[in-house]
């Protein structure tokens, strides 16, 4: 692409430097001969006959280097539009046409009947400026016609270029010899009539804007004009331009005004043509506004500009789209309604119109764009209001309004029904950019809580134990789970002041870093209180003691705490308002319940007194099955909790015998009751299992 | 999404009856949390909740009447919590809520309560 505009520029050059070389040497050809030859002296008829014979043919050199120049000219111009390109011409057409015929007009018509200097030198700048103009306006029909790219039209081309060269050969004809005359009016007139005839359509300037069209009505004006004056100056014998041109080139000035002819013809069908295009233009100019108003919504829409912003552009182009007399933009239905944008008119006129019931009702209750073409239909008191008529857009965003695009005239029947057309075109734009604009602020929502939950996952994972302790008789595993949205589970393995072992699991209220952030206070309180405490129900007590009036008064913690015993087998337990513990033993699954208020509800001395230690007694293989809610409420696709009876039945029927297989195959058995549904809280289970060589008594409870 | 709504209405003796419906959990929590500072300010002392309507509970549900027991408390009211279902009833039950609050089987029973307290 870029190669082959760099050759057409090359071409180009290499021509046009060329031709220009061709004109420079023809010049200086014609001022050495004009020199050696003195003008004006036309009794020697042999010698003046031969003399313009041989000006004639330099004559035709820069003619066609001239055309040439101007084609390329217009050629590397043909990228820009085509009313670009003519006005161009035109104005440069016109200005130098006005220019030479001023010219020729100031100097006195006996100036050139003396011999002299001047007189040659006056001649030769007309002449060569009558050349250099025809030479453009030859040019420029040629590159209009072999812009045109169909077969018909390259016909249409060569038959034209041939009747130029006929024409020009007339006129050279025309110093020897009457018959040339004949040949060049034939020429002209079936060039003019191809011209008609071939006229191009020029549908670009059906899509031109009204000021456009006039101000190429008004160039054209100037072009006829100038070709009339040319085609009158030249045509006659006498004129001082006919004259500089006929001495510079014989016959050049009837060559000059058969061109003009032709040029007379294509310029006055032409400003037919703008004339007759002219009706349409009020059409024309409100499609392009229409289509620039669509584009430069879409355009917003892609910038995902706020619902606001995206709305007051809107009624700015509504306005402008539709001459209202105002418009304004409305979020929301009712009283709720919230006036986001007005345009041309003071938000608190567009209030005191929606304060007007009937007019709130309108705007209310439609259900696609509506136009009112007198308020006055509607039993509205229409002499409190300066408005009359309006366009009521509602917008809907999946199938729920959402906001009102309202256009309004002062005069009734204000609207045309392409106004209506295409303020409905307006609000299907704005609810699919409120839409995008939504689901863009949710998508921003939804990555800032992505990052939130990740922080608390990060916290609560770093708050797990990475290791399980290795205690006499008991086979400990724990395992967390945590949610999408972090849950506030915990579980760790603690020493108490006497140095046993102990169990702890917790839940947090409440989800996400808050959750993650009371998990670490816990973990900390407890590290802080297990040194001194002498069992899990002193610990629970001290631990409320430490978080009383830490907490925000929505929070409390159930926890659990057990004590493992190996020199008896004996698990000691205490409950804060936690999941009960379920046991394990010969006689089925016991769910182990003693009393006790979670943290945080109560005042600690009232929790010591609610608190309820248990010893529970193992046999080997028992186990003690420790579990968040996470657990047993963990749901299915259908929403439906799985329970404590059913994960009471699977501990029962599980053969796994060590704690991390029983854990584990817990977990398989929930993921399977869920089937693919999201954890609504995290999941915690921690399993206790004896192994304690068999033992006599029976578990006892205290 | 879950929903969740309230209704209220007056009983005998100001008593103010907040009927709850669906599901109160994390996310309509802070609904609900709304408008009861809304019956509490408005003067309401003895204020029963109405639970027979309500589907699901969650630990944020539970904490939004730890808000506000200690102060109608002060000011000589109570909240009384009624007519749970068993599921809902569960989850106050294992958490010990019967140590702090009133829980009563009918709403009926709730207004007893307040005029035996009289």
């Amino acid at each position: 692409m870029q190669s082959a505009t760099r050759r057409t520029l090359v071409n180009g050059g290499v021509q046009m430097v060329f031709w220009i070389l061709l004109v420079v040497v023809s010049i200086v050809l014609h001022a050495v001969l004009g020199v050696v030859v003195p003008f004006g002296n036309s009794s020697d008829g042999a010698s003046f006959s031969s003399r313009a014979a041989l000006l004639s043919t330099i004559g035709l050199v820069c003619v066609a280097g001239v055309i040439a120049i101007t084609a390329a000219l217009v050629r590397s111009r043909r990228s820009q539009s085509s009313f670009d390109v003519m006005s161009w011409f035109l104005t440069v057409y016109a200005v130098t046409a006005l220019v030479v015929l001023v010219l020729g007009a100031l100097i006195p018509n006996d100036l050139l009947a003396h011999s002299g200097v001047v007189a040659s030198v006056v001649s030769r700048i007309l002449g060569l400026a009558s050349v250099i103009l025809v030479s453009g306006v030859v040019g420029f029909f040629v590159a209009v016609m072999r812009s045109r790219p169909s077969r018909r039209l390259r016909a249409y081309f060569v038959t034209q270029s041939i009747m130029l060269g006929a024409m020009l050969l007339g006129a050279s004809l025309s110093i020897a010899s009457d018959a040339g005359i004949p040949i060049m009016i034939m020429a002209t007139i079936t060039s003019a009539i191809l011209a008609i005839v071939n006229a191009p359509r020029l549908p670009w300037l059906q899509t031109l804007s009204l000021d456009k069209k006039l101000r190429l009505l008004w160039l054209t004006g100037c072009a006829v004009f100038a070709s009339v004056l040319m085609l009158v100056v030249y045509l006659q014998s006498d004129t001082v331009l006919a004259l500089s041109a006929r001495t510079l080139v014989g016959g050049l000035n009837m060559f000059i005004g058969v061109v003009h002819v032709l040029g007379v013809v294509v310029f006055a069908r032409l400003m037919v043509s703008i004339l007759i295009a002219l009706p349409n233009s009020s059409i024309v100019d409100r499609r392009s506004l229409e289509i620039d108003s669509l584009a430069q919504l879409a355009r917003l829409m892609a910038e995902s500009a706020s619902i606001e912003h995206i709305l007051a552009r809107t009624a700015d182009l509504t306005v402008r789209v539709t001459q209202a007399h105002g418009a304004w933009a409305e979020l929301g239905l009712g009283d709720a309604a919230k006036v986001v944008a007005t345009q041309q008119v003071h938000a608190e006129y567009v209030q005191s119109l929606q304060r007007n019931p009937l007019l709130r009702e309108c705007i209310d209750t439609a259900d696609r764009a509506i136009v009112i073409d007198t308020l006055a239909d509607y039993g509205v008191d229409i002499r409190s209001l300066a408005v009359r008529s309006m366009i009521i857009v509602p917008i809907a965003v999946d199938g729920v309004r959402c906001a009102t695009l309202v256009a309004f005239m002062t005069i009734e029947y204000g609207f045309h029904p392409d106004d209506y057309r295409v303020l409905a075109a307006f609000g299907d734009i704005l609810s699919i950019a409120i839409e995008q604009s939504r689901l863009h602020q949710s998508a921003l929502e939804r990555e800032r809580l992505q990052n939130e939950a990740d922080v608390a996952r990060e916290i609560q994972t770093s708050l797990l134990p990475r290791s399980h302790p290795d205690v006499a008789h008991f086979d400990l595993f724990g395992v967390m789970v945590p949610a999408s949205e972090v849950g506030g589970d915990y579980f760790d393995y603690v020493r108490f002041a006497d140095g046993s072992i102990g169990v702890v699991i917790a839940d947090v209220a409440g989800k996400g870093i808050p959750a993650a952030l009371y998990m670490a206070t816990l973990k900390g309180a407890v590290l802080a209180e297990v040194r001194e405490a002498t069992g899990p129900a002193d610990l629970l007590y001290r631990l409320s003691l430490t978080l009383s009036g830490q907490m925000d008064k929505r929070s409390y913690i159930t926890m659990s705490c057990v004590q493992l015993r190996p020199e008896t087998s004996t698990l000691v337990y205490a409950r804060a308002g936690h999941s009960p513990m379920m046991v394990r033993n010969r006689d089925g699954v016991q769910i182990i319940r003693p009393k006790g208020v979670a943290i945080g509800l109560i005042s600690p001395e009232q929790f010591r007194t609610e608190l309820e230690e248990r010893h529970i007694e193992l046999l080997p293989d028992d186990v003690c099955l420790l579990t968040t809610d996470g657990v047993t409420e963990r749901r299915n696709g259908a929403m439906q909790e799985i329970g404590v009876a059913t994960v009471s039945a699977l501990l029962t029927s599980t053969t796994a015998d060590s704690a991390k297989d029983l854990v584990t195959s817990i977990q398989h058995h929930l993921e399977d009751y869920a089937q693919g549904a999201d954890a609504h809280d995290d999941v915690t289970i921690v399993a206790i299992r004896s192994t304690a060589t068999p033992r006599t008594t029976k578990g006892t409870q205290s | 999404m879950s929903t969740f709504t309230t209704t209220v209405r007056h009983g005998e003796d100001d008593v103010v009856i907040v009927e709850l419906h669906g599901y109160l959990d994390a996310h309509t929590a802070s609904e609900f949390e709304r408008e009861l500072r809304t019956i509490i300010q408005a003067g309401a002392l003895r204020i029963i909740v109405d639970f027979s309507d309500l589907e699901y509970i969650s630990s944020a549900g539970l904490g939004v009447f730890m808000v506000f027991i200690e102060d109608v408390r002060r000011d000589r009211g109570d909240i009384l919590l009624a007519s749970m279902r068993e599921n809902v009833f569960s989850v106050f039950d294992l958490l010990g809520f019967q140590v702090l609050f009133t829980i009563t089987t009918t709403v009926d029973q709730a207004q007893q309560e307040f005029r035996s307290r009289q």
